[in-house]
Order: C-alpha cells, then sequence, then structure tokens
C-alpha cells in the first residue's frame, strides 16, 4: 500500500503533462476524433500532439506523421487505431521512450483466437520497455481535476469525490451526466478493458492514495488477482470506503460479460465472501453504486442504526418507515424532551411518533429548521431521514396573489427555496449527524438541486436513502472491523458537505 | 360486480356536475383555500358554491353563509374545516339533499379516542342521509377528465389510463409532476383516507368498471374488508391489471400506518396471498408501483419469460442481462438465422450474441431498425429490451463541427431523433412483442422525451426495465389462474 499518489505507477498515466494522440484525424465521427475532441472539449492543459500519416493538422492541432519525430517524449500515448497497427506503434511508443500508454482499440483477447496472441504481444511490448499500459479494448481515464478526459463523452459537471475503477468504459463515460445530475462528480476514473498489464487492483492502489478521492466505485465482471484485491482493500477500508456493483452473479451477467472483457466469474456467494473480507460494500445495481457513493462521500457516518423520519405527508412517511424496516433501520421513539420541544409546532392533526409528521405548516421554517435541529439534538436519534417537495410553481401559487407578475413571484420564490437549503446545509454542518433526504420529483428542481449542490444527499424515493444510510452503517462495520480501532477516522468528513 | 360506472355509489362523486366548498377563503395560504386553488386551477366547468360564515366572494365566486342559501343541491360538498364542526356541517348537507361528500379534515380516528367518537358521529350522520362520504382525513379525488382536482398540487399533463385507490393522498397529489415527467397521467385517483364509509374496495369497483382506466394502482397499508377485496379484485383482474404498493409488512411501516390512517396491516405473506389470490401485482415502492402500471397498461403481454437484449456498450448490455436474471428472466441464445441476419450487422468488436452489442455504430439505421428487427424476429426470444443512449448535445457538436450554425445543428439533431423515434414506433406497431428501453440519462433528454411520445417505455437503470417486463409475465400468469379457478 503507497502513502502518496504520486507513488503509484500509474501517477502519470492519469496526470501527464503531455500526451501523444494516435487515431485521430479531421474527420469527426471516428471514434480517435470523438476521443481527442473531448480532451479539446474539457480544456486539458497540457501538451496535445496527435499523430498522423498523411494530415498536418489535426483538429487545431499540429499533426506529426510519426512518433519518432515528436518534439519531447510525451507521458502518455493515446492509440485509437485498426487493431493490426496497435502493436507496430506501441512498439514505435516504446522506442521513444514513453513509458504510459493507453489502448483504446478492441480485437484482443474479447474475440479469442488471434486476439489472444496478439494480446500476448502487446503484453511483452509493455514489459520490455516497462510501460504500464491502460486496456487494451478500454477508453481510457477521466480526471476532471486536470481537466483530461480521453473518454468518448463529453465531461459534464464538476471534478468531484468519487474515484472509479471499470470493467466498462461506458459506465465512466456514459454516467457523467447521470453523477452531475446527482450533484457529484469524478475525481479520478479509470476503464481497465481487458486489464493486459493494469488491472482493477492497481487503481485501487491509486484510489487509495489519491487525496482528492473520498470514495471509490468499483464496477466488476470478474477479479483476476482475487489475493490482491483483498489485501488492497483491506488497507485502504480503514481510512476510505469502496462500493463494488458485481454483475457476473447471474447466469446471464456471466455470459454477457465473458464475452464483453473475456472476464472470468465466480458465483455470487463467492464474491460476496471476497467484497466482505475485503471490507468491500456491494451495491446492487448502478444506480445503487452512485447511491453509495453520494451517502459515504458526503456526510458523517452515522453513530448506529437509529433514524427519525420527518415528513408533512403520512403515507410518505409510511413509506419511508417501511423502506427503512426493510433496510434494516430501526425507528426509535423521540424522547420527551423533544417531544416537548416540537409539540408547540406540530399540530394535534400531525404525528409526533416516528416519523414526524407535521402534516401541514403555513411557516417553512418549522420544517426546514425547527424540526431538524430539535433532531440533530435528539439523544435517540443517530440519523435523520427527510421527504422534501417544494416545488417553485407551486409555492408561487401558495404565497403570491396572481397580482404579483409571475417572474417576479417565482424569482422570490427560488430565493426563499434556496435560503431553505442553504439554512438546512449550514445547520448540518454544525453537527456530525447524517440526514438523509428523499423526493419523487425530479432531482433537477430548485430544493434537491440546491441541497445536493451544498453537499445534502436527496434521493429518488426512500428505499434508495433507507439502503445508502444502511449501506454507511455496513461500511462502519467493515471499517472497525478491519482496522480494529473504534475512533472516528480522520478522513471522514467531519460534517455535510459538496465537494 | 358492477357493469357500468354510472352504477357505482361514487359515480357522481368524482363526476359531480356541481360542488359546495367549505373551508377555503381568500387567505391563499389555507389548506382549504389551497385546495379551491386547485379546483379552480383545472377549470372544472360546473358551479361551485364557496360556504363561509363572512366573506361574500371566495376566490371570484360568489359565498354563502350557509348551504340552505345556496341556488341548488350541489352533487358533491368538499369540507376542509377543523375538526370539531364537521359532522354539524355534514349534517346541513344532508338536510339539503346532498348525497357525497369528502372530508378533508384530519383529527378523527388516526388521533387516538376522541377522534374516533367524532368519527362514529360522522358515519352516523352519512348512515342517516345515504351520503357516500370520502374521508375524513383524506385529500379527495381527482378526474382530469371532469377537470376536477379536489387535492393540493395542481394538476399537470394529461388525463391518462391510471386509475387510483389509494391510502394516502399524497400519492397521489404529490405525484402529478412524477407522472408527467412519464407522459402517464390519471384517469381517476381517490385518496381514501380513514374509510370511515367508501373504503379502498369501493374505489377498486369503480376503476374496474370505469372505461378510461386501463391499469389500477394501489397504495395500500391495511385492507379491512379482506374477502370483498379478493372477490372484487377476481371479478376485474382477468380484463384490467391491478398492481399494489403494500407497507404495512414490516413492522415499521405497520406502525406508521396505523398512526397515520389507523389502518390495521398484517404480515407480509399474509398480503401476499391475498393479492396472489386476487390476481394483483404487487410492487415494492412507489417508483415500481407506477413503472408496473407504465408497462401494463400500454404493452402486450409477452409469451414466455425470454428476453433479448440489445446494447452499444458492453457494460450496460452486461448490466441489462444480470437485472433480467435477477428479476426471473431468461436472457437465452438467438436461433441460428437471427445470428446469420445479425452477423454482417455487427462489427467484429462486437457481439451478436444475446446481449447483442454493437460496440460502435457503422450506420444509425442498422441500430434503430435493421437489427432490432431482427431480434423481434427471433423464434427463441419473447421481448425486446434495448439501451439507448444518445445525448443531444454530442449530435449538435458533431453538427457543428461539420459547418452548421448552432440553431441548424439543433434542428437537424431534433430531426434525427424524431427520425429514430419513428422508426421504433414502427417496429413497435409491426410485433405482438414488448419491447421496453433503459437509460441512465435524464428522462428530459429529447430522445428519451421522443421515444417516449411514440409510446416506448424507457426506464431509468436496467432492473426497473426487467422488472417491468417480468410484472407482464407475472400478470399473465395470474390472470390465468384467475380464470382458470373461475370467479367466485
Amino acid at each position: 500500500m503507497i502513502s502518496r499518489a504520486e507513488d503509484s505507477p500509474l501517477y502519470r498515466l492519469i496526470n501527464p503533462e503531455s500526451i501523444a494522440f494516435f487515431g485521430a484525424s479531421n474527420n469527426i465521427r471516428s471514434m480517435g476524433s470523438v476521443l481527442m475532441n473531448s480532451v479539446r472539449d474539457l480544456g486539458y492543459e497540457g501538451r496535445l500532439y496527435p499523430v498522423h500519416p498523411r494530415e498536418d493538422e489535426v483538429q487545431g492541432y499540429q499533426a506529426y506523421r510519426d512518433v519518432a519525430g515528436l518534439p519531447e517524449v510525451p507521458d502518455l500515448a493515446v492509440l485509437v487505431l485498426p487493431t493490426d497497427q496497435v502493436n507496430f506503434v506501441l512498439e514505435a511508443c516504446g522506442r521513444k521512450g514513453i513509458r504510459q500508454a493507453i489502448v483504446v482499440s478492441g480485437g484482443f483477447k474479447e474475440v479469442g483466437g488471434s486476439g489472444i496472441e496478439r494480446e500476448g504481444e502487446m503484453k511483452d511490448i509493455a514489459a520490455r520497455y516497462g510501460m504500464r499500459l491502460l486496456g487494451p479494448n478500454c477508453i481510457g481515464v477521466a480526471n476532471p481535476h486536470i481537466k483530461l478526459n480521453t473518454t468518448p463523452i463529453f465531461y459534464e459537471g464538476r471534478p468531484g469525490f468519487i474515484g472509479l475503477a471499470s470493467q466498462s468504459g461506458s459506465f465512466i463515460t456514459q454516467m457523467f451526466n447521470y453523477v452531475a445530475r446527482m450533484g457529484m462528480g469524478f475525481s479520478a476514473a479509470f476503464s481497465v478493458g481487458n486489464e493486459a498489464v493494469t488491472d482493477l487492483v492497481d487503481c485501487l492502489e491509486y484510489l487509495g492514495a489519491c487525496p482528492k478521492t473520498r470514495v471509490i466505485a468499483l464496477y466488476v465482471e470478474g477479479i483476476t488477482r482475487g489475493r490482491e484485491f483483498v489485501e488492497m482493500a483491506r488497507s485502504i477500508v480503514p481510512h476510505k470506503p469502496i462500493v463494488a456493483f458485481y454483475v457476473g452473479g447471474s447466469e446471464a451477467g456471466k455470459k454477457a460479460g465473458l464475452s464483453h472483457t473475456g472476464a472470468m466469474a465466480g458465483p455470487d456467494r463467492l464474491y460476496d465472501g471476497i467484497f466482505r473480507q475485503g471490507g468491500v460494500l456491494r451495491a446492487d445495481n448502478l444506480a445503487e453504486l452512485f447511491d453509495f457513493c453520494l451517502a459515504l462521500g458526503s456526510m458523517p457516518l452515522p453513530q448506529g442504526r437509529r433514524v427519525v423520519i420527518q415528513t408533512h405527508s403520512g403515507g410518505p412517511g409510511a413509506a419511508a418507515a417501511d423502506a427503512c424496516g426493510r433496510a434494516g433501520l430501526d425507528l426509535p421513539a423521540l424522547s420527551p424532551e423533544t417531544i416537548e420541544r416540537l409539540s408547540g409546532i406540530v399540530p394535534s392533526m400531525g404525528s409526533l411518533k416516528n416519523p414526524v409528521d407535521i402534516t401541514f405548516t403555513k411557516d417553512q421554517s418549522h420544517f426546514y429548521r425547527d424540526i431538524p435541529e430539535a433532531l440533530l439534538q435528539e439523544p435517540n436519534a443517530d440519523a435523520i431521514m427527510t421527504y422534501f417537495i417544494m416545488p417553485a410553481q407551486v409555492m408561487r401559487k401558495r404565497l403570491f396573489g396572481p397580482e404579483v407578475p409571475d417572474d417576479e413571484a417565482l424569482a422570490k420564490v427560488r430565493e426563499l427555496i434556496d435560503a431553505q437549503a442553504a439554512g438546512l446545509a449550514d445547520m448540518l454542518a454544525r453537527y456530525r449527524k447524517p440526514l438523509v433526504g428523499f423526493t419523487w420529483r425530479g432531482i433537477e428542481e430548485d430544493l434537491p438541486r440546491g441541497l445536493l449542490d451544498r453537499g445534502v444527499p436527496v434521493f429518488p424515493g426512500p428505499e434508495r436513502a433507507a439502503r445508502a444510510l444502511a449501506a454507511t452503517l455496513t461500511y462502519r462495520a467493515f471499517r472497525d472491523r478491519i482496522s480494529g480501532a473504534r475512533d472516528q477516522s480522520p478522513a471522514d468528513p467531519p460534517a455535510h458537505g459538496a465537494a | 360486480m358492477i357493469q357500468s360506472i354510472y352504477d357505482s355509489p361514487l359515480y357522481k362523486m368524482v363526476n359531480p356536475a356541481s360542488l359546495a366548498f367549505y373551508g377555503a377563503s381568500n387567505n391563499f395560504g389555507s389548506m382549504g383555500s389551497i385546495i379551491l386553488a386547485s379546483v379552480k386551477g383545472l377549470g372544472f366547468e360546473g358551479p361551485i358554491y364557496p360556504i363561509h360564515p363572512t366573506e361574500d366572494n371566495v376566490q371570484g365566486y360568489p359565498a354563502y353563509r350557509s348551504l340552505d342559501d345556496a341556488p341548488e343541491t350541489p352533487d358533491l360538498a368538499v369540507m376542509v374545516l377543523p375538526t370539531a364542526i364537521v359532522p354539524e356541517r355534514l349534517e346541513e348537507c344532508g338536510r339539503k339533499g346532498v348525497r357525497h361528500a369528502i372530508v378533508v379534515s384530519g383529527g378523527f380516528k388516526e388521533v387516538g379516542e376522541e377522534g374516533r367518537v367524532l368519527e362514529g358521529r360522522l358515519k352516523a350522520v352519512a348512515e342517516q342521509y345515504g351520503i357516500r362520504l370520502l374521508g375524513p382525513n383524506c385529500i379527495g379525488v381527482a378526474n382530469p377528465y371532469q377537470k376536477l382536482n379536489t387535492t393540493p398540487f395542481p394538476y399537470l399533463g394529461r388525463p391518462g389510463f391510471i386509475g387510483m385507490a389509494s391510502q394516502s393522498g399524497s400519492f397521489i397529489t404529490q405525484m402529478y409532476s412524477y407522472l408527467q415527467r412519464l407522459d402517464l397521467g390519471f384517469s381517476s385517483a381517490f385518496s381514501c383516507g380513514n374509510e370511515a364509509n367508501v373504503d379502498i374496495v369501493d374505489g377498486l369497483e369503480y376503476l374496474g368498471a370505469c372505461p378510461r382506466t386501463r391499469v389500477i394502482a394501489l397504495y395500500v397499508e391495511g385492507i379491512t374488508r379482506g374477502r370483498e377485496f379478493v372477490e372484487t379484485a377476481r371479478a376485474i383482474s382477468p380484463h384490467k391489471p391491478i398492481v399494489a404498493l403494500y407497507i404495512g409488512g414490516s413492522e415499521s411501516g405497520r406502525r406508521a400506518g396505523h398512526s397515520h390512517t389507523g389502518a390495521m396491516a398484517g404480515p407480509d405473506r399474509l398480503y401476499d396471498g391475498m393479492f396472489r389470490q386476487a390476481g394483483v401485482v404487487r410492487a415494492r415502492s412507489v417508483i415500481e408501483l407506477f413503472d408496473l402500471c407504465w408497462a401494463l397498461g400500454t404493452l402486450p403481454r409477452p409469451k414466455g419469460r425470454r428476453v433479448a437484449v440489445l446494447t452499444d456498450s458492453g457494460g450496460p448490455g452486461v448490466s441489462g442481462a444480470d437485472a433480467c436474471s435477477r428479476a426471473g428472466l431468461v436472457v437465452p441464445p438467438f436461433a441460428p438465422e437471427t445470428l446469420e441476419r445479425l452477423r454482417p450487422l455487427v462489427p467484429h468488436t462486437g457481439s451478436i450474441n444475446n446481449p447483442v452489442d454493437l460496440t460502435f455504430h457503422r450506420n444509425h439505421m442498422d441500430f434503430y431498425t435493421r437489427i432490432p428487427q431482427a431480434l423481434l424476429d427471433d423464434p427463441e426470444t419473447d421481448s425486446l429490451m434495448i439501451y439507448f443512449l444518445m445525448p443531444i448535445e454530442m449530435m449538435t457538436r458533431a453538427l457543428e463541427q461539420m459547418g452548421l450554425s448552432p440553431d441548424e445543428a439543433r434542428a437537424k439533431s431534433l430531426e434525427i431523433i424524431e427520425h429514430q423515434g419513428r422508426t421504433m414506433a414502427e417496429l413497435k406497431a409491426g410485433t405482438d412483442k414488448p419491447i421496453v428501453g433503459y437509460t441512465w440519462r435524464s428522462l428530459d433528454e429529447p430522445f428519451i422525451q421522443t421515444l417516449r411520445g411514440h409510446g416506448l417505455p424507457v426506464f431509468p437503470g436496467p432492473e426497473r426495465a426487467a422488472r417491468a417486463l417480468a410484472a407482464l409475465r407475472d400478470y399473465d400468469e395470474l390472470r390465468r389462474k384467475v380464470l382458470s379457478s373461475g370467479t367466485d
């Protein structure tokens, strides 16, 4: 286990100061051009050298006929070439002195037959020149903190705290939009492809040491170095959570994975064992993978499994209670002091049991300040789960009459909603108790947006909120078991906070 | 089982020609005013008579001191009043000849003994005058076809095909925006509240006969008339699917439901048995409830559990296959003739096996026409699940680089998207197999909107798509069982 990201053999691969790019042209539909366009779009600040057999200029950059003619030895070569040219060019890169390469091209181990031989040759070349190689059959890396994205789809949103190592490139590049909508971003992401040289375990090591990464996400079709995986994970988990989505456990998932990257999958039970031993949380699907990252990366860990639900509607409260029960969380009764304190706020129609149901209030600060504050101080609660719904259009009708012009009223309503979100987030930052929100409205709406952008997680539906909250407790248990320590780790987010 | 909705005692409650409204004022922050604003907002076309002790005019309608002063006997009275005065006001309605009432006010059975006594009085008044009463502690009804919405949130979107009876009003009114984003809508919806007089079984019976309702959604905290529920559902489920979300099965759900509407819940396995016997498909969350309604209300029933999965990316294909497996579906090998048809359409780096993985589009028509057509013709599979990803920004940026202006690029992109959408619609029209999509992009993405507009459900994530396909099959099996065991 390394202590600094700079000590990782992958450091230069994902933090290159200069890149040679093979396979991009001025035909913008080709895969190589699409990838180089992504690099350009995010505003990569290092030096970029397209290599092209005929063009003098590619996408506005001066092009070079071959790698030997480059004005310097770049840190990284990206190859998006026809399969049969890859090894030849890779060898030329080695001779030039390039020590990091990403091979995007497919047609190797995953197609069988001569593909397996070609991949063997590639490994030999890499070994001969001491090259760290990612792929083949991958889409490379994203490191938004240095404005680098070698993947087909443009990076969206901010740099963030999720470090991802994925056996599918799609789950990096096709998730930029999804992750941004959840108010998050990647710290660094690796698409490992066929893992000819660099595998999931290597990436895990880098991400464990990467200071921008608060939580590690893995997409797994099959782990080859099982023992190293467990050891590596165990060295990271005491200070950083790891979440994995494994698809090879079902019959159909296993077969599909084999034809995708040639991964050898094992039964669910085997992987459950590996993950448990490594202290790695298992997510059931991709949405859950990122849900767990959101909870683990943005809020303090709960001290126990007692949750108080806060709602203003009975059904959503009951559905949340059911979801908590099914996720293994407890719903304690409120202490007499809290009941006393809230009895002036919650009307007789409402409920001071758990869920706390205010039913209806004209004063929004009851719901966004007074109740959460009382619950943050409630000795019987380890966490709070809150139902959020405050659509601007509806608030506009409730707060302003028809005589107030729409745009003026809406602007005021948006201001008010943002103030509630800001107030709640500020208050949460003063406590070491987590709050998870849920809603069925779009997470793009003002209130969830205002909360997510301030590091308060809001999930679509209570089931996802409850499972994410329960996952933080599982992490806590794994961490304590592995580290043997019971104290708070310095790496925990001390309170709610955005990236 | 009634043959026509006109025979339902609830008909006038959901289709009133006129309303008396108690509890609205010109203070538009109060609950009564909010609800009247919803009624007004959707444009209810019949006369509305607000009853108010002091105001002469409420939200633009002439107001009356008492219902006795109103010029006619309205079909329905809506009450959003302080708990204590509800029974006497209901009595006033009874005397005037009103036969349908919605009591929104809470503070009855759900708050304890005192409330229980008050609810008893309410029931007695209703029985004395033959009033069908919805609630108390409910938010009433929505019937967008009649432009009626007595709930706190404004109705959004179009009238639709989901008929809902719910033991939580929130799952009607707070779901309008959710359903609108999926291009879905309610045909009619009842919030049953404490079920003092009208219960979820009455709501179910109405929806079974309602011609605008293609699928029935139930939110259940506890069913009191279990036997009548099963009988009514069995009469409906063979010709109209019913989906239920039951939250009383966990200890915490049971307790929360009890404090919410005073419902008496039972263990999961009791309700599982009841639902199975009744031919009702069980959903595990609110989101799944509406996913299953979407699928059951729009898609043909597949002949079996075998799915063809089509993607242009490895990972989404693998997780699609995994999701199918975990939902109880099968992802089998294709027939040899299907493989022959696929071979020239898929690059050598892709896969012609199930899931089909194109890896890279050489020609858009392959992914949107030729390949899905080959998969729909495949004799070894019963349904088709497709991964959709086509961010409009990617298209417009590519077109801009080809020299188009931003406006031209946007217009051209939308044109391409519309073309692909029409192509999918043609495929759908030419097959009796269900087609579902999945994506991780926003549901507001233009391509996803277009596909939805052409009648293709696209779900967020493969798990939800797979679960919806599985529910189509579950429903078919439940339906056969109900039909073969005969109705009592």
